[in-house]
């Protein structure tokens, strides 16, 4: 199992190119960042999908009060 | 100038007493993150909010940084003090402070419980510079302390047990998620949130720790991730309950041989005696408080009141009357009198212990004293002595033996307390307190007192 999550996290790192270094005293965890990135990747997605449909139902909403 | 003894991480400034007055001293290293803080108009926002203590700034400092004299707090408490709700409404606010920050290209640089405090039902951030300037694609700094600090206790008392809240006091930056994945039931796994950010979180930090230091990993997170991963740690901890419940204390009043007319005279009578006291008080502690009934008496008259008990599901019933009522003078906390929160971190000086925040004005020692005396053994001379150190000036009962409480308490063990008496009671206060006024509670055979430290 453990070693799964280090050929996935390997691979997630390798496939990021663009580096970025955080502004931190805290120590942030080199695990940490690694499931930060991966998490954001699919949370962002949903975050991005559900915020539309939010606006679409507003939009909608409005109409209809019209 | 020398930092206070809990300031000492951040390169970027520290807090500092100065004839009692409380400052901030921002290095030329902060300055970025105050001067966006402020010029992007979030610090006004926030203060508005009550999100964020509030400061004038009290100019520049040769070097190139500035000095900060931020708004003094009633009183500071440490978060292995704070009940589930609240504990739960400080990590609510931190999620709300970074996506506000995120909004001004400011991002917080740390998410440690200990720099909330609570204004009664409010929670704010006390250390303004925790803001930094964002770059797009950089990660949260602070997304493991978050979970450390926040999410994994939350998960452990609503998942596992309430009394787990004092891991708290054992690990100062939070829970291991290690830990806390080793201890929430299986089950745990099954719910999405905290599948994320506790089970698979702690096995990344277990392989995150394997890499070649010689070629660190880069990573990137883009804002929309960020907002992403915020939402998600904000519903996971909307997900995470607990319902006060099954306690001993939580329905005290209704278990008591007071009756309704006994109550309200003791509460007439505890209100006179608050009344005679000059001056008048500012911060008064309410220890043994249950949910508290007695130290809304305080905080009414306007006194800071801290309502101390050791029961968590009292603790969570009166912190859920000071939101219901927006209470600004009200904070119920947790603690054990039989092991108060000592002072601990580095140098054991980092965090104050009970008696380091003390002396209040005044303590309230309302149906406390029979419990210690009785219950946990503790000799009469010794509690005095401790509330003598706690308060100026101190509203005691005494319980006697005649009473049914009392008798309760003797009815299963040999009575060991001979000199339990009201004589007893009486010479263990003199060597630290001068009796003001001594008056029984009218339907009972209880006594209150109205002492002043000598």
């Amino acid at each position: 199992m453990s070693r799964f999550f280090i050929v996935f996290f390997a691979v997630i790192a390798a496939i990021d190119s663009s580096a970025k270094a955080s502004y931190a005293y805290l120590d942030p965890g080199a695990g940490s960042q690694l499931i930060q990135m991966t998490l954001a990747g699919a949370l962002g997605l949903i975050f991005a999908l559900k915020t539309t449909f939010q606006r679409f139902l507003q939009v909608a909403r409005a109409r209809r009060s019209k | 100038m020398s930092p206070h003894p809990a300031s000492f991480r951040d390169p970027d400034g520290f807090v500092y007493n100065e004839a009692g007055t409380l400052y901030r001293y921002v290095a030329p290293s902060g300055k970025a993150g105050l001067e966006r803080l402020v010029s992007s108009g979030l610090y006004d926002t926030l203060v508005e909010a009550g999100l964020l203590v509030g400061h004038i700034d009290r100019g520049p400092t040769e070097e190139g940084g500035c000095v900060l004299q931020p708004e003094r707090l009633p009183f500071i408490a440490h978060p292995y003090e704070w009940c589930f709700g609240q504990l739960k409404a400080a990590a609510k606010t931190t999620l709300a402070l970074q996506r506000s920050a995120l909004a001004h290209n400011l991002s917080l640089k740390d998410a440690s419980a200990f720099n909330i405090a609570f204004r009664g039902a409010r929670p704010l951030l006390f250390d303004t510079l925790s803001f930094a300037p964002y770059h797009e694609g950089e990660p949260w700094a602070a997304y493991r302390q978050f979970c450390q600090h926040f999410l994994a206790p939350l998960a452990l008392m609503s998942r596992c047990d309430i009394r787990l809240a004092g891991l708290l006091r054992t690990y100062l930056d939070g829970i291991p998620l290690d830990l806390a994945s080793r201890l929430l039931p299986r089950s745990t796994r099954l719910s999405p949130g905290l599948a994320m950010h506790i089970h698979l979180h702690a096995k990344a930090q277990q392989a995150g720790g394997e890499g070649d230091v010689a070629k660190p990993r880069t990573v990137t997170v883009s804002k929309n991730g960020m907002l992403g991963l915020l939402d998600s740690l904000e519903s996971t901890i909307d997900s995470l309950r607990w319902e006060p419940e099954g306690t001993v204390w939580a329905d005290y009043y209704e278990a008591t041989n007071y009756t309704d007319a006994a109550l309200l005279a003791k509460e007439q009578l505890v209100g006179e005696l608050l009344d005679a006291i000059t001056p008048r008080p500012t911060l008064v502690w309410d220890l043994g408080a249950n949910t508290g009934r007695f130290s809304r008496l305080a905080s009414q008259r306007g006194a800071f009141t801290v309502a101390w008990d050791f029961d968590p599901a009292a603790v969570e019933l009166g912190w859920r009357d000071v939101i219901q009522h927006d209470e600004r003078n009200l904070l119920p906390l947790t603690l054990d009198l039989m092991n108060p929160s000592p002072r601990c971190g580095w140098a054991e000086t980092e965090r104050e212990s009970l008696l380091d925040r003390g002396p209040a004005d005044v303590v309230l020692a309302l149906a406390l004293v029979h419990h210690l005396a009785l219950a946990n053994n503790t000799p009469l001379p010794r509690i005095l002595a401790f509330l003598a150190k706690a308060g100026r000036q101190v509203i005691v009962e005494f319980v006697p033996k005649s009473d049914s409480q009392v008798k309760r308490l003797l009815a299963h063990r040999p009575d060991i307390f001979p000199s339990y008496t009201q004589d007893g009671f009486e010479s263990a206060l003199e060597p630290h307190f001068n009796c003001l006024r001594r008056a029984p509670v009218p339907g009972t055979e209880r006594i209150l007192y109205l002492l002043k430290g000598k």
